[in-house]
C-alpha cells in the first residue's frame, strides 16, 4: 500500500478528434472524483433503524471541476481543449483519465459542461471547466 | 506570451462604457450547456446528454463611482437592456483575442457600502444569445481620421493537400491525390506546383467539379505537376464587434471590418450602422465565407475624434 501527492497526479482528456492530451501542467486544481450508488430508503414499519438498500445506479457526484492558469497554448492548451461546451445531443463524449498514483486511473466519459475564465486584479488569468460525467466510471 | 496577469486586461467595454478602471475582479466570464439526466431502465449508471442549449455567464465587481460615464451611469436604471459587452482580458492590440456578448441584461446590481472600506459594485448579467471568442482587429483608441486597420491573418484552414497535377485547360482543372474536401467559393493557397504556364502558385477561387478535382479561373497552356493546396477561408461566418466611447465634433461615422483571401484585395464583410454620438455598441453578424486576413476600417465625417474599438469572431 503507498500514499501519493499531487506530484503523482496525471490528467489527460480527449481533444474534439478524440485524441488523449495530457493537461497534468495545465491543472492546478480539481475538485474531487466522488462515485455514489443511489440508495433508498428501505425499512418499514416495525424497524427500529434506519435501512437501505442500492437502486442498483450508480453516478459520480456533481461535476468534476479542473481549474488551473488560462493559456492560450494553440492545440493543447486549455482553452483549446476546454472551451467547447457541448453544443448538443450529437456532440461526441470525450474521456477524462485521473491518474491519482502508480498505476491506478479513474476514467469516465464526460461532456463539456461549462467553461469560464475569470479574472481577478493583481492574479493571473484562471481558467475553470465542469465536465459532466456520462455513463460507467472505469476504475484500472 | 501564453498566460496574462491582471496587468494584461484591456478595456473592459459594456454598450460603449470603458469599466477596466473601476473593475477588480470578473469572477464569471464564460458558456455553459445544459444538460438532462438520460438514464433509463436497465442503466447501471447515471447518463447525461446536451439538450442543444447554452448559456453565457458574465459578471463584474469593483468600484462605485457616481462620476458621468463611469460604472454607475453605465449600469443603473437600465436593467433588462441588452448590453453588448467585449472584454480584451488579453491586452489592446491587433491579433489578441476578446470575448464578446450581445446580449447581456437583466442583471442584478449591488452598491455595497463596508465600513472602512470604499463602496463596491456588484454586477450581475443574464446574457442573451451567444457568447463569442474573437480577435481584436481595432484597438480601443481615439481616431481622428479615415484608415485601413492592420491586417489579422487567422491561418490556412485544415490540412494540406498534395496536387497530383493541373491540366491543359480554360480554366484548368487541379487533381489531388486524395479528396480535397473543398466547396464551390472556398479560396485555396496553391504552392509547390511546378512545371505549368502560367505559374499557378497563389491564391485562388475554385469550383469544385468532382471529389479530387476543383477548376481555378487560369488558362493554362503547359500542364505541371506537385505541390499542396490549401483552404485559405471558414466558412460558418461570424460576427462583428464594434464599441465606441467618446465622440466629439465628427458628424458621422461607419466602421467596417473587410476580409481578404491574399492581403491584397479587400471586400467588405460587416458594415456597421452610421455613428452619430457616444456610447454605441453594436454586433453585426455575417454569414458563410470569411476569408484568411480581416481587418478594420476607420470611415469618418467631419472633423473631431472619437474612441473606438472594432473585432471580428468566426463561427
Amino acid at each position: 500500500m503507498a500514499k501519493y501527492g499531487s506530484n503523482s497526479v496525471v490528467v489527460a482528456f480527449d481533444d474534439a478528434a478524440g485524441d488523449a492530451q495530457t493537461m497534468t501542467q495545465y491543472v492546478q486544481e480539481i475538485n474531487g472524483i466522488d462515485v455514489e450508488a443511489m440508495l433508498e430508503e428501505s425499512h418499514t414499519f416495525g424497524d427500529a433503524w434506519f435501512e437501505s438498500l442500492a437502486s442498483g445506479l450508480r453516478k459520480v457526484s456533481g461535476d468534476i471541476t479542473l481549474g488551473g492558469l488560462y493559456d492560450d497554448t494553440s492545440t493543447t492548451g486549455p482553452d483549446a481543449i476546454f472551451n467547447a461546451p457541448a453544443s448538443g445531443p450529437s456532440v461526441t463524449t470525450r474521456t477524462l483519465t485521473i491518474t491519482f498514483g502508480g498505476s491506478k486511473t479513474f476514467s469516465v466519459e464526460c461532456f463539456i459542461k461549462k467553461y469560464s475564465r475569470p479574472l481577478s486584479r493583481g492574479k493571473l488569468h484562471r481558467y475553470t471547466v465542469a465536465l459532466q460525467s456520462t455513463g460507467a466510471v472505469t476504475e484500472a | 506570451m501564453s498566460k496574462y496577469g491582471s496587468n494584461s486586461v484591456g478595456p473592459i467595454l459594456v454598450g460603449g462604457y470603458n469599466l477596466v478602471n473601476h473593475t477588480t475582479d470578473i469572477p464569471a466570464m464564460g458558456a455553459e450547456s445544459v444538460m438532462e439526466q438520460s438514464d433509463t431502465m436497465g442503466d447501471a449508471w447515471q447518463e447525461s446528454t446536451p439538450v442543444g442549449l447554452r448559456k453565457g455567464a458574465f459578471g463584474i465587481r469593483g468600484f462605485y463611482d457616481d462620476d458621468a460615464e463611469t460604472i454607475n451611469e453605465s449600469l443603473l436604471g437600465t436593467q433588462g437592456t441588452p448590453k453588448v459587452v467585449c472584454v480584451l482580458a488579453d491586452g489592446n492590440t491587433v491579433g489578441q483575442s476578446f470575448r464578446g456578448m450581445a446580449g447581456a441584461c437583466g442583471y442584478k446590481l449591488s452598491r455595497v457600502p463596508v465600513r472602512g472600506a470604499l463602496h463596491k459594485v456588484n454586477a450581475d448579467f443574464t446574457v442573451t444569445g451567444e457568447v463569442e471568442d474573437g480577435v481584436v482587429l481595432q484597438p480601443y483608441e481615439a481616431e481622428t481620421a479615415d484608415g485601413n486597420g492592420t491586417a489579422h491573418d487567422s491561418g490556412l484552414q485544415g490540412e494540406a493537400i498534395d496536387i497530383t497535377a493541373s491540366s491543359e485547360a480554360d480554366p484548368t482543372e487541379i487533381s489531388t491525390d486524395d479528396p480535397h474536401l473543398l466547396l464551390t467559393g472556398d479560396y485555396v493557397l496553391i504552392a509547390g506546383h511546378t512545371g505549368s504556364t502560367p505559374d499557378i502558385n497563389g491564391v485562388h477561387a475554385v469550383t469544385v467539379t468532382g471529389a479530387s478535382t476543383f477548376t481555378i479561373a487560369v488558362e493554362v497552356t503547359v500542364a505541371g505537376t506537385g505541390g499542396t493546396v490549401q483552404r485559405a477561408n471558414t466558412r460558418d461566418g461570424g460576427a462583428g464587434y464594434q464599441q465606441i466611447g467618446a465622440y466629439t465634433g465628427i458628424t458621422g461615422y461607419v466602421g467596417k471590418v473587410q476580409h481578404s483571401a491574399d492581403n491584397t484585395t479587400w471586400a467588405d464583410l460587416v458594415t456597421f450602422a452610421n455613428v452619430t454620438a457616444a456610447r454605441n455598441a453594436q454586433r453585426i453578424a455575417a454569414s458563410g465565407v470569411v476569408r484568411r486576413y480581416t481587418r478594420y476600417v476607420v470611415d469618418v465625417t467631419g472633423s473631431g475624434s472619437l474612441t473606438v474599438f472594432g473585432g471580428f469572431s468566426r463561427a
